[in-house]
C-alpha cells in the first residue's frame, strides 16, 4: 500500500508531465509540415528524421522530460512535514528505508514511463503522417532518456530529503541541471570525459551518434549508462541515510 | 503476557543543540491505565511521545514501549505494530479518501478488527467517499481515533487529542478513551484541558520545562494531596516548610500554602509550631496541583 500512497502523491506531477509530452510529440509530427516549412536549410526542406530530432529527441520535448523527472523526484517526508502527515507515516510499522524506496521505484517507474512514451508514440505517430521515424532510433532514445531522467530524478530526491521544503529543493536540483553541464563543459581536464548528461542523452559529439544525420552509428554507451546508474543509485542510497527533520517541540 | 508497565523511561534526555527539550525524565505506565500528562506549551511532551515512537533518538537515556527498547529500530518497529498514535494535527493524508485511508491503514495491521471498523463508522458517520481534506477536524480527529481503534491496540497514544474539537466532539472522543481499557488498552495522552484529564485519567504525569516535575495516580490525590493554608502575624519562614510530605510550598504575604503529601495534619502542627495563628487543610484539584507546580518550577 505505500506504492499506492507514493503514486497518488506523485500522480498529478506525472499525469501532468503524461498529458505535456505526449500532446507535444503529437503536435510536432502531426504538423510537421508546417514546422519543417519554417526550418529550411541550405540543402531545401529539413529532413523528416532531423526534424524530429531538433524538436523532439534533442530539443523542446526533451528538455520538458528532463524538468518532469526533476518534479517528479520532489516530495517524500520533508514535504509530509509541511502537510503535517509526517508523524502518521512515521508511527506507520514501516522502516524509513521502505518508505524511501516505495517513493524512489514509484517515481523510477514514472520516469521510464514518460521516456516510452516518445518511443511508443512518434514511429506510430509518424506512420499515420505518412512518413517513417525508425524504431531502432526510438528505443535507443529511450534508453539514453532513461538513464538520465533516472539521474535527475534521483538529483532531485536527494534535494527533496536533503531541504525543508519543495521550493528549496526544486530550486536545488534546477541550479544542478544547470550548473552541472556547464561545470563540465567548461573544465577542461573533465571536458575530453563523457560526463556531460545532455550531450549523453542527445549525441552531441558522442561516437554512437552522428550528427549529420541525427542517427545512431554504433552501439549505445552501455559503460557511460551503466555508470549514470550507479551514480542514480548512490544518490537515492544518500538520501535514505539522511536523517529526517523533526520538529523542535 | 502483557507487562506491568507498557512504557517505561529512565533518564531520558534530548537536547536540540543547546536547548534541552526533554531533561533526564524517568517514569512508567502501567498496563491497562490511562495516564494524563500534562504540561505547558513546549513543556517537552511532544519530543518524549517522538521519542517514545521512534521518531528521534533520545540524547541519553533510555526507554521501552511494549517491552521494546524505543532506541532499537528494529524493536520500535515491532512494538509500533501494537501501538497507536493520534497527533496533535490529526495530520492524515488529504488526498485519500475515508475509504482509501481506512483501506490503507488497514495493510499495516494484521490485528485489524473489521467489526469495531464497521461499528466506528456507524458510530462517526464517517463518508467513506469524502476526501481527508474535505473533513471537518472534528470529522478528521474521528476518523484518526478509528484507525487506531479499529486495531484494538495495546497502547493508544494521542497528542493533544481534544485540541480544536467542539464540546460536542470532546465528549465522543472522552467516551471512547474510556471505553479502551475495557478491550485491554492503555491510553496515554498529553493534553492541557485539565477538567477533561481529570474525568478520565488514573495516573497523572506533569511536564514542566523538559523535566518531570510530578508523578501520582488519581487515587494518590484524592486521598494524599492536600492544601496547608498557614497564616502568620509576621513574614513567615517558607524555608522551614522544606520538610517530608512537603511537595512544594510558597509564600503570600503573610501566608505559607504547601501542597503535601500524605500527612496533612502533622505539616499543620509543624506550621503551628512555628507560629502559625490560622491553619487550614482544603482538598487539592489536579488543576490547583498542576497551577502550582508549574508555577512553582517557572
Amino acid at each position: 500500500m505505500l506504492f499506492y500512497k507514493a503514486w497518488l502523491e506523485s500522480r498529478s506531477r506525472f499525469f501532468i508531465g503524461l498529458i505535456v509530452i505526449a500532446a507535444l510529440c503529437c503536435v510536432f509530427v502531426l504538423f510537421h509540415e508546417l514546422f519543417r516549412s519554417r526550418m529550411q536549410t541550405t540543402r531545401g526542406t529539413l529532413p523528416y528524421q532531423d526534424y524530429i530530432y531538433l524538436r523532439v529527441y534533442g530539443g523542446f520535448v526533451r528538455g520538458i522530460f528532463l524538468l518532469v523527472a526533476i518534479v517528479l523526484g520532489l516530495g517524500g517526508l520533508n514535504a509530509e512535514r509541511g502537510r503535517n502527515t509526517l508523524m502518521f507515516t512515521l508511527a506507520l510499522p514501516v522502516r524509513r528505508g521502505y518508505l524511501l524506496a516505495t517513493r524512489a521505484m514509484t517515481g523510477l517507474a514514472e520516469v521510464a514511463t514518460l521516456a516510452l512514451l516518445p518511443a511508443l508514440l512518434i514511429p506510430w505517430l509518424s506512420a499515420g503522417a505518412g512518413q517513417v521515424y525508425p524504431a531502432f532510433q526510438s528505443w535507443n532514445f529511450f534508453v539514453l532518456w532513461v538513464a538520465i531522467g533516472w539521474a535527475l530524478f534521483a538529483s532531485a530526491f536527494l534535494a527533496s530529503c536533503v531541504f525543508e521544503n519543495d521550493y528549496s529543493a526544486l530550486t536545488a536540483a534546477l541550479i544542478a541541471f544547470y550548473i552541472y553541464p556547464l561545470a563540465v563543459a567548461r573544465t577542461p581536464f573533465l571536458r575530453p570525459y563523457p560526463l556531460h548528461i545532455h550531450y549523453i542523452m542527445n549525441g552531441t559529439g558522442m561516437p554512437y551518434f552522428d550528427p549529420q544525420t541525427h542517427s545512431f552509428v554504433g552501439p549505445l554507451p552501455w559503460a557511460i549508462l551503466g555508470g549514470v546508474l550507479l551514480v542514480s543509485v548512490a544518490l537515492i542510497y544518500l538520501a535514505s541515510q539522511l536523517p529526517v527533520r523533526m520538529d523542535r517541540s | 503476557m502483557t507487562p506491568d508497565y507498557v512504557i517505561e523511561v529512565s533518564g531520558l534526555t534530548k537536547k536540540y543543540g543547546t536547548v534541552q527539550a526533554v531533561n533526564n525524565i524517568t517514569f512508567h505506565v502501567p498496563a491497562g491505565s490511562v495516564t494524563g500528562f500534562l504540561g505547558r506549551n513546549g513543556a517537552g511532551k511532544s519530543t518524549t511521545i517522538k521519542m517514545l515512537l521512534g521518531m528521534i533518538s533520545p540524547t541519553s537515556g533510555s526507554g521501552t514501549m511494549l517491552g521494546a527498547r524505543i532506541d532499537v529500530a528494529a524493536e520500535s518497529l515491532q512494538a509500533r505494530r501494537r501501538v497507536a498514535f493520534v497527533g496533535e494535527d490529526k495530520g492524515l493524508y488529504p488526498y485519500m479518501t475515508v475509504q482509501q485511508l481506512i483501506r490503507f491503514t488497514r495493510s499495516f495491521y494484521r490485528d485489524w478488527q473489521p467489526e469495531v471498523e464497521a461499528t466506528l463508522l456507524r458510530r462517526y458517520a464517517l463518508p467513506l467517499n469524502r476526501k481527508v481534506r474535505e473533513l471537518s477536524k472534528g470529522m478528521r480527529t474521528k476518523l484518526a481515533l478509528l484507525l487506531a481503534l479499529a486495531r484494538r491496540p495495546a497502547l493508544l497514544i494521542l497528542d493533544e487529542p481534544t485540541e480544536g474539537l467542539d464540546p460536542v466532539s470532546i465528549e465522543d472522543l472522552l467516551q471512547s478513551l474510556s471505553g479502551c481499557t475495557a478491550e485491554g488498552t492503555t491510553v496515554f495522552f498529553s493534553s492541557h484541558q485539565l477538567s477533561e484529564v481529570e474525568r478520565i485519567a488514573d495516573e497523572i504525569l506533569i511536564l514542566d520545562r523538559g523535566r518531570l516535575a510530578m508523578s501520582f495516580s488519581m487515587d494518590q490525590l484524592r486521598e494524599s494531596y492536600r492544601w496547608v493554608n498557614a497564616g502568620f502575624d509576621k513574614q513567615p519562614p517558607s524555608f522551614e516548610f522544606k520538610i517530608p510530605g512537603v511537595e512544594h510550598s510558597h509564600t503570600n504575604g503573610r501566608q505559607v500554602v504547601a501542597l503535601v503529601k500524605g500527612d496533612a495534619d502533622r505539616v499543620a502542627r509543624h506550621a503551628k509550631d512555628l507560629g502559625a495563628v490560622s491553619v487550614e487543610i482544603a482538598p487539592a484539584s489536579l488543576r490547583e496541583i498542576f497551577l502550582d507546580t508549574v508555577k512553582d518550577h517557572a
